[in-house]
């Protein structure tokens, strides 16, 4: 199917790349069914989370393991219902959403709340960590001073 | 700001419509119920600046997928 999406114009999406959140995203309650669009082919460390129903709803992702390599965020037993994890689950995807400014200084990125994708079904959620070693606003620039 | 003590299976009223119970305490954790009418939003204090932050993340002020990529090159920074 066809799509209109913030970035990239029209795009032709499979029926089955469809992510839900039943939650919606905070803030963004309404909108359910989202799709990942990577910024560049074969890459998975930029992505788009473009909503089907709202085209100017768009976050931008980040692998957030690319900006700390000791990222560890836990799943509470409720995140591991609505994401629909048991046994047979092999992995779950991680994505950190960024802020992005006017100011390229001025970027920060969202290790609090995360972004979890459960491939096996196809159910994501942003999550909140208990942690308060991570922050909702990392400066975007210190991670690249620390990857170079 | 009202501060004061509460044990398990105590609760409290707010403006006669909200009730706030401390169903179990368990080390640094409360479990905490709130009855309350359904139009009062209930938020997590986490929640609430997700929400803000959200908002704040989807506004890009017509920066395009190129410029994105340009200012989030992480892969280009990589060694």
């Amino acid at each position: 199917m066809e799509i209109s999406t913030k970035y990239f114009n029209e795009v032709s999406i499979a029926k089955d790349s469809i992510l839900t959140f039943e939650k919606g995203i905070p803030g963004f309650e309404d909108f359910k069914r989202y799709v990942l669009i990577n910024f560049e082919l074969g890459s998975d460390d930029l992505m788009c989370l473009q909503s089907l129903d709202e085209k100017e709803l768009a976050f931008v992702l980040v692998n957030p393991f690319n900006l700390k390599a000791d990222y560890a965020p836990s799943l509470t037993e409720e995140d591991v219902e609505d994401l629909g994890i048991d046994d047979s689950t092999e992995g779950v995807f991680c994505y950190a959403i960024c802020s992005i400014k006017d100011n390229i200084n001025e970027n920060t990125v969202n290790l609090k709340s995360p972004i979890v994708v459960n491939p096996d079904t196809m159910r994501a959620k942003q999550i909140v960590l208990d942690s308060n070693e991570y922050a909702v606003r990392h400066e975007f620039k210190q991670f690249i001073k620390d990857a170079v | 700001m009202l501060i004061l003590h509460r044990k398990k299976g105590e609760s409290l009223v707010i403006n006669d419509n909200i009730k706030v119970t401390i169903v179990d305490v368990s080390g640094e954790k409360v479990k905490i119920a709130v009855e309350a009418p359904k139009e009062i939003p209930i938020l997590r204090t986490e929640l609430v600046t997700a929400v803000e932050v959200n908002k704040e993340a989807v506004k890009t002020n017509g920066l395009s997928a190129n410029d994105i990529k340009s200012m989030l090159g992480i892969s280009k920074n990589k060694k």
